[in-house]
C-alpha cells in the first residue's frame, strides 16, 4: 500500500522535540509580531501551512509511540494549535488553505481508485454488495429513527411539524451512512496493512462514498419539500445520473491520459500528479462533474487499463506524505469545540447509536455475504470514521435548509468530531488484531536519495496475509505500492472529499429554485 | 484555483526547460521567463490580470525566500577563499561606485527625483548589482569561483544599504528575522531527520513560515532566506541535502523570474536605467573575472557569468515584497534591474552563438 512509517528512535524523538520547541518559539514570535490581524501578501496562510506541517509531523511521531495512528497525532496537533485553543492559526488562515484540501482530496480519490483493482473487485464484489445494502438500510433507517426519537433534545427542532422532523431524521440517517475513505487510506498507508480486512474496508468505503451522492441528493430534496413546501422533483435524479455518467466518461479519459503520461515520463511524477490533481479539480468545477468520482475512475483506469498502478501509487504517496499532514491538521483545527461543548450529550448519544447500528449493519452484511471470519469480527471498526465528505454535506445543508440547517450542521460536526478521534484508533486496532499489519514497523534503512521507481519494479515486499485468507492474492495486491527506498514520513489523509458536496451543491441548485 | 494552475503550469514548463543543457539551458534561463512575465503581466499585455498577479504574490515570496535558502546554503558550502577576498572587495567597491554614479547620472537625466531618493537608489543599486553580476549560474560555470566570497560581501552590503535607506529599526528587525530564520532552518532539519523525503517538506514548511515572518516584518525576504539556508547548513554538515536542494534551483529560478516579471513596471526611466546598469554590471563582472574559463575570452566569461543570476532575482524579489521602500525607489530599481538582466542575457546568448559558430568549423575540419 504505502510508504512505511517506522517507529521513530529515541534520538529522532529528542531531535524532533528540540525542533518542535524552536518552531513553536518561532510561532510565538510571529504571533507577537503580527497579532491576530490579517496580514498582507497572504502571510497568514503561508505561516499556517508551514507551522501545521512541522507540528503535525512531530505530533504524528509521538502518536506512534503511544500506539495511536499518526493521523490522530495530526488531528490533535491541529486542535491544539488551531484557533480554538493555542491560536497559532487563525480561522481565516484555516479557511485560506482550501487549495491544500483540493489537492489532498484529489490524491485520496486517486489512491482509492488505484487501490481497487479488478482482481480485488472480483474477489469481494459479493461482500461489498451485501455490505452496501445493509449499510444503506440500517444506517439510513436506523440512525434516522434514533434521531427522530432524540429530536426533542435538539432545540432547533422544537415546534417543527412532524413531517419535517421525519425528513430531517432521514437526512441525519444519510449523514450517519457516510464513511471516510481518507482515514481508511491513511491508516492503511501508515500501517502497510494487507489482507482481506484491508481490501474489504477500502472497497466498501469507496463504494459507499459513491452511493452517498444520489442518496443525499434525494433526501435533501425530500427535506426541502417538507420544510419549504417545495414539490419533490424526481427529475433531480435524472440530472444526477447525467452528472455521474459524464464523470465516469471524464474519468476514463483522464485515466488513459494520466496512465500514458506516467508511462512516458520517468521523472518528476510527483509534479505530474500535482498538476493533474489541480487541473482535473478545476475542470470538474467548470464542467460540473463530480470531482471525487472522476478521480476514483482516473485511478481505477490508470491502474487496471493502462497498468501503471505501482508508478501511480508511488507518485501519489510521495506527494501525499506532506499534503496529508496539513490536511488532517487542518481538519483538527476546524473542529468546532464550542459545538461539541454545547451539544455533547445529544452528540454522544447519536455517536453511540451510529456505532451500534454500524456493528449491526456490518454483521448482517457479513452473514449474507459469508465473509471470512476476520472480516466478520473486525470489519465494523473500519466504518466508524467520518470526515470531509460529511463536513461538506453538513455545510451544504446549513446553507440550503432554512432554520434547522445550521443547527443540524453543527450537530453533525460535533458527531464528526467524536468519530474523527475514535475512528482511526479503532481501525488501526482492528487491523492489528486481524493480523494484517506487517512486522516491518521497525526502523528501516534511511535513504539519502529518493529515486523514482522503474515502471516495472523488480523488488517485492512481504505481503502479510492472515491465516483466514484463503483467496489468492492478486499481483496487484501483492505488488509494493512504494519503491523499496521509500520511508515516507507521514502518509495519511484525513478529512474527505468536500468536492462531492460541492458537486452536489450544483445538483441541488439545479433542482432548487 | 486559476492562480494555482498558472503556478503549476509555470513549474512544469520550468522543470522541462531546466533539463536542457548547453545553449538551450541559457535560452531556458531566467531571462526569457522574466520577459514572458513582463509581457504577459498587468503592466504590458494584461494576459495575467493585476488580481491574478496579486494572488501569486505569496508564491513569489516563497520562491524568493527559497532562492535565499539556496544562497545561504551555498555560502556555507565551502571555504570562502579568503585570500582573494581582499582583491574582490576592492573590485566590489569600484563596481559599487561605478554603478552608483551611473545610476545617479541616469536618474538625474531622466527624471526629477529628490536627492535623497537618488542617493538611496544609488546605494541599493550598488549593493544589489554586485551579487547580481557575479553569482551567475551559467551553464559553463557551475563552480561559482568568485561567487561565494562576493556573495557574502554583497549580502552584507544589501543589509547595510537597507539600513541606510530604511533606517536602523528595519535593519535591526532584519537581523532578528535572519537569526530566527537560522534557528528555524536548523529546527526543520531536526524534525525532518535524515530522510530526504521527510526533510524536503520540513524545509519547505520552514521556508513558508519564515517567508510569512519576513513579509509581516516587511524586511527583504531573500536575505532572511539566506539565514535559513545557513541554519540548514549548520545542522547538515555532511551536506546530504545538497543534491536535492541544488536540483530545485533551475526550475525555481525560472518560476520566480516569471513571477517577478509580472510585477515589474516598464517605463522610459527604467529602460534607460536598465541600459546603464547593464553596462556597469558587465564592467564589474569583467573586472572580477580574473580566472576566465579555459578557451573563453575574458569578456565572454564576464558576459556568461553575468547572465541568469539567481542572486539578482533574489534581490529583485526581495525589493518587490517590501512596502517600505520610498516612493519610486522600488519600481525604479526593480524595473531597471529586471530589464538589465534581459540585456545581459541577450549578450550572453550572442556570445554562446558565436562560440558555437567557432566550434562548428573546428569540428567539421576533423577527420570523420
Amino acid at each position: 500500500m504505502s510508504a512505511a512509517s517506522p517507529l521513530p528512535g529515541r534520538r529522532d524523538l529528542v531531535m524532533s522535540l528540540i525542533g518542535l520547541v524552536i518552531v513553536v518559539a518561532t510561532g510565538i514570535f510571529y504571533r507577537a509580531v503580527v497579532g491576530t490581524s490579517t496580514t498582507s501578501l497572504g502571510a497568514g496562510p503561508l505561516f499556517a501551512l508551514g507551522f501545521l506541517s512541522i507540528v503535525g509531523v512531530v505530533a504524528g511521531q509521538f502518536a506512534t509511540i503511544v500506539g495511536l495512528p499518526r493521523l490522530t497525532g495530526y488531528l490533535i496537533a491541529g486542535i491544539i494549535v488551531g484557533p480554538q485553543l493555542a491560536g497559532f492559526i487563525t480561522r481565516s488562515d484555516v479557511d485560506s488553505l482550501g487549495l491544500v484540501n483540493a489537492l489532498a482530496l484529489a490524491l485520496i480519490a486517486l489512491q482509492a481508485g488505484a487501490e481497487v483493482t479488478l482482481p480485488i473487485l472480483e474477489r469481494i464484489w459479493k461482500s461489498l454488495t451485501w455490505a452496501a445494502i445493509a449499510n444503506v438500510v440500517f444506517m439510513v433507517g436506523g440512525c434516522g429513527v434514533v434521531f427522530y426519537l432524540l429530536a426533542g433534545q435538539v432545540p432547533s427542532l422544537a415546534g417543527v411539524p412532524t413531517g419535517a422532523v421525519i425528513a430531517v431524521s432521514v437526512l441525519w440517517g444519510v449523514f450517519s451512512f457516510t464513511r471516510s475513505p481518507s482515514v481508511t487510506l491513511a491508516i492503511l498507508a501508515d500501517t502497510r496493512a494487507k489482507g482481506p480486512m484491508s481490501e474489504w474496508a477500502l472497497g466498501l468505503v469507496v463504494v459507499l462514498d459513491v452511493l452517498v451522492l444520489p442518496i443525499f441528493t434525494g433526501s435533501l430534496t425530500f427535506a426541502r419539500s417538507q420544510l419549504e413546501g417545495m414539490p419533490f422533483e424526481p427529475a433531480v435524479f435524472l440530472e444526477l445520473s447525467h452528472e455521474l455518467w459524464d464523470s465516469v466518461l471524464a474519468g476514463i479519459a483522464g485515466g488513459l491520459v494520466l496512465g500514458f503520461i506516467l508511462r512516458l515520463v520517468k521523472t518528476n511524477r510527483v509534479l505530474i500528479v500535482v498538476v493533474v490533481g489541480y487541473l482535473v479539480t478545476a475542470s470538474c468545477a467548470y464542467l460540473r462533474l463530480d470531482t471525487l468520482f472522476v478521480f476514483v475512475v482516473i485511478g481505477f483506469v490508470a491502474v487496471n487499463v493502462v497498468g501503471v498502478g505501482e508508478v501511480l501509487l508511488h507518485a501519489t504517496e510521495r506527494t501525499s506524505g506532506a499534503v496529508f499532514v496539513v490536511f488532517f491538521a487542518l481538519a483538527g483545527a476546524k473542529l468546532d469545540l464550542e459545538a461539541l461543548k454545547t451539544l455533547w450529550p445529544v452528540a454522544l448519544a447519536l455517536t453511540v447509536a451510529r456505532i451500534v447500528l454500524t456493528i449491526i449493519a456490518s454483521h448482517v452484511g457479513h452473514a449474507l455475504a459469508k465473509d471470512v471470519p476476520v472480516v466478520r469480527r473486525w470489519g465494523w471498526m473500519a466504518l466508524v470514521s467520518q470526515a470531509g465528505v460529511t463536513i461538506g454535506l453538513a455545510m451544504l445543508v446549513g446553507d440550503v435548509l432554512p432554520g434547522v440547517g445550521k443547527p443540524l450542521a453543527t450537530l453533525v460536526i460535533a458527531v464528526i468530531g467524536i468519530n474523527q478521534l475514535i475512528g482511526p484508533i479503532l481501525f488501526k486496532f482492528a487491523l492489528g488484531r486481524s493480523g494484517e499489519i506487517p512486522d516491518g514497523n521497525a526502523p528501516t534503512p534511511t535513504p539519502t536519495t529518493t529515486p523514482e521507481p522503474a515502471t516495472k519494479a523488480t523488488t517485492t515486499t512481504t505481503t502479510t496475509t492472515t491465516a483466514a485468507t484463503t483467496a489468492k492474492v492478486s499481483p496487484a495486491t501483492t505488488a509494493p505500492a512504494t519503491a523499496p527506498t521509500t520511508t515516507s514520513t507521514t502518509t495519511e489523509p484525513t478529512t474527505e472529499p468536500t468536492t462531492t458536496a460541492l458537486t452536489t451543491t450544483t445538483t441541488v441548485k439545479k433542482a432548487g429554485p | 484555483m486559476s492562480s494555482i494552475l498558472i503556478l503549476l503550469t509555470l513549474l512544469s514548463l520550468a522543470t522541462l526547460a531546466s533539463r536542457r543543457g548547453g545553449f538551450a539551458a541559457l535560452l531556458a534561463s531566467s531571462v526569457p521567463a522574466f520577459a514572458a512575465g513582463l509581457i504577459a503581466g498587468p503592466h504590458a499585455l494584461h494576459y495575467i490580470s493585476i488580481a491574478a498577479a496579486r494572488t501569486l504574490s505569496p508564491a513569489t515570496a516563497v520562491g524568493v525566500c527559497w532562492l535565499g535558502v539556496l544562497l545561504g546554503w551555498k555560502l556555507t558550502n565551502a571555504r570562502l577563499r579568503l585570500p582573494s577576498l581582499g582583491r574582490n572587495v576592492l573590485v566590489l567597491g569600484l563596481g559599487a561606485v561605478v554603478a552608483g554614479l551611473l545610476f545617479l547620472a541616469a536618474a538625474l537625466l531622466t527624471t526629477s527625483l529628490s536627492t535623497e531618493v537618488i542617493i538611496a537608489a544609488g546605494l541599493v543599486t550598488a549593493a544589489i548589482i554586485l551579487p547580481f553580476s557575479v553569482a551567475g549560474e551559467d551553464p559553463e560555470d557551475r563552480t561559482g569561483r568568485n561567487g561565494r566570497a562576493l556573495d557574502l560581501v554583497a549580502v552584507v552590503a544589501i543589509a547595510c544599504a537597507i539600513g541606510v535607506v530604511l533606517g536602523l529599526k528595519i535593519l535591526a528587525m532584519l537581523i532578528v528575522a535572519v537569526l530566527v530564520a537560522m534557528l528555524t532552518g536548523a529546527a526543520a532539519l531536526l524534525v525532518g531527520g535524515t530522510d530526504t523525503q521527510r526533510r524536503f517538506p520540513a524545509v519547505l514548511s520552514a521556508t513558508t513560515m519564515i517567508t510569512a515572518l519576513a513579509v509581516s516584518l516587511d524586511v527583504p525576504i531573500g536575505i532572511v532566506g539566506v539565514g535559513l539556508g545557513v541554519g540548514l547548513a549548520v545542522i547538515d554538515r555532511e551536506r546530504n541535502f545538497d543534491g536535492f536542494l541544488q536540483s530545485t534551483r533551475a526550475p525555481l529560478r525560472l518560476v520566480v523570474a516569471f513571477l517577478v516579471g509580472l510585477e515589474v513596471p516598464v517605463t522610459v526611466v527604467t529602460s534607460v536605467l536598465a541600459l546603464t546598469l547593464g553596462l556597469s554590471q558587465l564592467l564589474v563582472v569583467y573586472l572580477v573575472s580574473f580566472d576566465k574559463d579555459p578557451g573563453t575570452s575574458r569578456f565572454d566569461t564576464a558576459v556568461l557569468r553575468a547572465a541568469s543570476s539567481s542572486t539578482g532575482l533574489l534581490a529583485l524579489g526581495s525589493l518587490l515584497m517590501m512596502d517600505r521602500l520610498p516612493d519610486l525607489l522600488g519600481p525604479l530599481v526593480v524595473g531597471a534591474l529586471g530589464l538589465c538582466a534581459i540585456i545581459v542575457d541577450i549578450l550572453a546568448v550572442a556570445v554562446l552563438l558565436a562560440k558555437k559558430g567557432r566550434r562548428a568549423p573546428a569540428s567539421s575540419g576533423k577527420t570523420p
